[in-house]
């Protein structure tokens, strides 16, 4: 069947991880080095701390999207497995960490760097690359064990009682 | 200082609510597990009538409260910013109280799964024990405890996505300043 809404939910989900991920990803390998490349300071750390910003909403929103997708793709499947439930877990440290990430860490630098660069905004942008690391790795496990639930035949239904 | 009260003031709400939720919560899995919604009927029949149809309902709204209030609490201290934090708990509490009853719908479907994978063998331990009867009832009970802290482990999730979109519509209130900033001194 080419549309269900199950099919819908599953695309939804994949996509917001394609777009946590994603964006993520392009953040830390190939816009911060060239910004660091290409920009003087006072350039970069204005546009770095825009960065920051934006790319938290897109991450925080598509990190919400993946959960309440994610809750209607357990209703879909019919059963709560043990590796379903690692990933689970897995997802709320994500959340998390994105939370410390965005309304912690990058709140901090967005302050320190309002008056232009300034010396506390470095070892705070160390930080966030490294939570940001962390999540990325993350979300490639929890995509790891997806993988598992819908391919691996790890997914295999527990009894529905009720 | 006035913000400092306020936030503290919040979050003495915020644990007030979460002490009724757990309270709330516990009593009504306990009564609702092991059928003792007789004994209010014995001494109020009304009463008893009335908590025999909602108790599902009040276990499931408490479970799924607790679980959002878990998630508010635990996700605001990430907040870095006190005057954010504070907006955020009031925005989250608010959407908490307008989405309780239809995400403890959900919640409670979600938390029916998976549970019996090992059920047997825990009635089995219990009812070896202690007696067939009373292994049975601490079943039934063992049963709508897991039932409950599954429905509030999911209700913590939902609450994390909730407070992220929180986070997510105060950082773009904060955008006109940013736009404003931007118009004082443009990129060259």
């Amino acid at each position: 069947m080419l549309f269900s809404w199950r099919m819908l939910v599953l695309f939804i989900h994949v996509t917001s991880v394609i777009v946590a991920l994603g964006g993520s990803l392009f953040s830390t390998f190939a816009l911060t080095p060239i910004l660091a490349q290409e920009l003087d300071v006072t350039t970069r750390v204005k546009v770095a701390r825009r960065v920051i910003r934006r790319l938290g909403a897109i991450v925080l929103t598509a990190l919400a999207i993946l959960v309440a997708t994610g809750l209607l793709n357990v209703m879909y499947m019919g059963g709560v497995t043990p590796l379903l439930a690692i990933k689970l877990v897995l997802v709320a440290i994500v959340i998390v960490l994105a939370l410390y990430q965005y309304g912690s860490v990058g709140v901090r630098i967005w302050r320190h760097s309002a008056g232009g660069p300034n010396a506390l905004v470095g070892p705070l942008q160390a930080r966030f690359r490294t939570i940001g690391l962390t999540v990325g790795t993350l979300v490639l496990i929890i995509v790891y064990l997806s993988l598992g639930l819908t391919r691996g035949g790890l997914g295999i239904a527990a009894p529905y009682i009720d | 200082m006035a913000s400092r009260d306020r936030e503290r003031r919040i979050r003495r709400i915020i644990r007030w609510l979460t002490v009724l939720s757990i309270v709330l919560g516990l009593f009504s899995t306990l009564i609702y597990a092991s059928g003792s919604h007789l004994v209010i009927r014995y001494f109020n029949p009304q009463l008893g009538a009335w908590w025999d149809t909602h108790q599902f309902a009040i276990m499931e709204v408490s479970a799924t409260a607790l679980g959002l209030l878990i998630a508010i609490r635990c996700a605001s201290r990430l907040v870095e910013d006190v005057d954010t934090r504070r907006r955020a708990k009031i925005f989250s509490l608010v959407v908490s109280a307008i989405i309780v009853i239809p995400l403890s719908h959900t919640v409670a479907s979600i938390a029916r799964l998976g549970w019996d994978g090992h059920g047997a063998r825990v009635r089995d331990f219990l009812q070896a024990i202690a007696d067939y009867g009373t292994g049975n009832i601490l079943d039934k009970i063992v049963m709508g405890g897991v039932y409950f802290f599954k429905s509030v482990a999911f209700a913590a999730l939902a609450g994390l996505a909730l407070f992220a979109i929180v986070m997510v519509i105060l950082m773009s209130l904060e955008k006109s300043d940013t736009v404003a900033e931007q118009r004082e001194s443009p990129l060259p």
